[in-house]
């Protein structure tokens, strides 16, 4: 599956900023992306997917290294009940629900 | 959750490069484990295997295998080396390498028996060897 053309375009400029400034790839790997990825349970779905597809593009192009992953090893995200928020309760519009 | 996650991040990685390049950077990043990324209940390689292939990704779930087997391989050589050196009889070997974890009790046989035919072979080529040797000597005599 190749990923969407947008989330692509969305990585570029990360890429080009680390590549132009180097020091910023170190704190990228090593605080911005475990640390998204460790509060990643409280994002609505779709949001969830973006992020891990950008993070397989940053991977890809060798802008990070795969150890940012180490944080999704944490128990609150790996135990049972964390699985899956669904979409509906996320993506409610409060209008249609208080409009009964 | 955390397995989707890593699901979507192998798919985007894989749609662009390969397994192996795949495996390599899991190496350097430190994550030996992918097990750790399921719940404590469900750490186990059948479960991964299908959790993979589910997912369209056959080639992680064919590679995750392939390394379990090595390292089962590893082993069962370790165990094996480890009594020898203590010069523990033949039996007690056995038990020891094929008693641990019934579920694994299949491969390791396979790997215990394939070892003893390869020693088998190499005892009965030094067995050779050594007639041979010692026809030449008598003939040279």
């Amino acid at each position: 599956m190749q990923p969407p053309e947008s989330l692509v375009r969305e990585a570029n400029p990360v890429g080009l900023c680390s590549f132009r400034y180097k020091y910023l790839q170190k704190p990228l790997e090593e605080s911005a992306l475990p640390t998204l990825l460790q509060y990643i349970n409280r994002w609505p779905t779709a949001q969830k997917d973006k992020i891990a597809i950008t993070i397989g593009v940053l991977l890809s192009q060798g802008l990070a290294t795969a150890g940012c992953l180490q944080s999704l090893t944490k128990d609150h995200l790996v135990k049972n009940g964390a699985s899956h928020v669904p979409s509906v309760l996320t993506a409610k519009k409060p209008d249609l629900l208080f409009s009964v | 959750m955390a397995a989707d996650i890593i699901a979507i991040v192998f798919r985007t990685y894989i749609a662009e490069q390969s397994i192996d390049q795949l495996a390599g950077i899991l190496k350097k990043g430190g994550i030996k484990d992918l097990l750790l990324f399921f719940p404590p209940n469900k750490r186990e390689d059948k479960l991964l295997d299908e959790f993979f292939r589910k997912q369209g990704l056959a080639q992680v779930a064919d590679w995750w295998t392939k390394k379990k087997y090595a390292m089962l391989k590893e082993e069962v050589i370790k165990t094996i080396k480890g009594h020898l050196e203590h010069g523990d009889s033949n039996p007690d070997v056995g038990k020891d390498v094929l008693g641990t974890d019934p579920s694994l009790g299949l491969t390791k046989t396979f790997f215990f028996l394939r070892l003893c035919l390869r020693f088998r072979r190499s005892r009965k080529n030094s067995l050779c060897q050594r007639r041979n040797s010692s026809s030449a000597f008598g003939q040279a005599l």
